[in-house]
């Protein structure tokens, strides 16, 4: 027998970093939510932003609003993704306020489990003219779940091994660096990179 | 023809009209009770057993593809569905929000079935299987209603037992007929 109820204060722990679970991959993270926001303790407000033809699309995000980013739209948080993130699965968050005398809330994220070619990509696209700089591409559905976390970390770690990397050939523009999601995870110019951007 | 392009999908809990919405390869469904309404609780059918989810201030719960479940006071039937189900009850001050997600990839959208089993002795009274894949999740929920109305009709006796069901039910109480509505209020 699966787990029954994933808020269960013992079950929800599991799901700190990401879990297969059936046909979704399940995270649910422990946020301050309130009806205009969602707080972070260690990154700050949770705002995500969406690339669109029309242009960058800053997204709030507050509870009970259920927010969708379709596969193959490149996103990203601020001070949280120092990348682009580029699924080709649908990413699905769904914001629950905090029960009466408790002060953190759930938020829950949902993604279909990638199978077969079905992949992810983390992206640098320039801050000034949106040209894309750099891309680099982790085959989820046939390399797994488990894998996304080092890949991400190669991700980062190759895209700031060179500054050329970060110089947009279009506008000349030079980028800040990378950064992962873990906090813990940052040199110390990656940490001013995440202030930044 | 072209596709439009969506770059993201803004649902609100508890607001819209109460029926279902497809956000790219999600399907959502959410509604907002006042917590002295019947709660909207989940029973699932395991190895011949009838088992309930707990019903919680705040619960999430996986119906997994393949298992039926009924949600009392929602659907009056016993839906099998290939894809997972996802469930989330939230109360909040004096209401309580529902959200029931189905993310559906190629190959998770398949023949959904409808059922109905004996409440007494478990038998399988009637299952009818329907091609989600070919008609679609609205279709299904109006044939959902289709064959609750002919179960009412002429089949809800056990030749097992003698057992009387409840009558069953579609998924939207507008349309409840008196035998429906009644049914929706029992179980």
């Amino acid at each position: 027998m699966d787990d029954w109820d994933y808020l269960d204060e013992k079950i929800v722990k599991k799901f700190t970093t990401w879990q297969e679970v059936g046909q979704n991959i399940i995270g649910i993270r422990r946020r301050t939510i309130t009806l205009n926001e969602i707080v972070d303790p260690k990154k700050g407000t949770f705002n995500s932003i969406t690339m669109t033809p029309d242009g960058l699309i800053a997204k709030q995000h507050k509870a009970f609003k259920i927010h969708i980013t379709p596969g193959g739209v490149p996103h990203r948080v601020e001070h949280s993704l120092g990348f682009w993130h580029i699924n080709d699965m649908d990413e699905l968050y769904l914001p629950i306020p905090p029960r009466p005398g408790e002060e953190m809330g759930h938020f829950i994220v949902l993604m279909q489990t990638p199978t077969g070619d079905e992949a992810e990509s983390y992206a640098q696209y320039c801050r000034q003219c949106l040209t894309m700089l750099y891309e680099f591409t982790y085959a989820t559905g046939r390399l797994g779940l488990n894998g996304i976390w080092r890949a991400e970390e190669e991700a980062v770690r190759s895209y700031n091994a060179d500054p050329k990397n970060r110089l947009c050939p279009e506008c000349g523009h030079m980028n800040p660096l990378g950064y992962c999601w873990n906090v813990a995870k940052d040199s110390p110019e990656q940490a001013e990179a995440r202030l930044l951007w | 023809m072209s596709t439009r392009y969506t770059p993201a999908y803004d649902i609100y809990l508890g607001e819209g009209d109460g029926s279902w919405q497809e956000a790219s390869r999600y399907q959502v469904w959410t509604r907002k009770d006042a917590l002295t309404e019947p709660a909207l609780s989940v029973l699932e059918r395991r190895d011949g057993e009838v088992l309930r989810v707990p019903e919680r201030s705040r619960v999430m719960h996986r119906v997994p593809g393949g298992i039926p479940y009924h949600i009392e006071h929602l659907f009056g039937f016993w839906r099998t569905t290939a894809a997972d189900t996802i469930f989330i009850r939230a109360e909040m001050d004096e209401s309580v929000y529902y959200t029931l997600i189905v993310a559906t990839t190629g190959q998770d959208v398949g023949t959904d079935t409808v059922a109905w089993y004996c409440p007494k002795c478990q038998a399988e009274l009637r299952s009818e299987a329907f091609d989600s894949a070919r008609y679609g999740l609205r279709a299904f929920w109006t044939h959902a209603l289709e064959l609750a109305r002919a179960f009412n009709a002429s089949g809800r006796t056990c030749p097992g037992c003698g057992h009387v069901h409840p009558y069953a039910y579609g998924f939207e109480a507008a349309q409840d007929g008196d035998d429906e509505r009644v049914g929706r209020s029992t179980w």
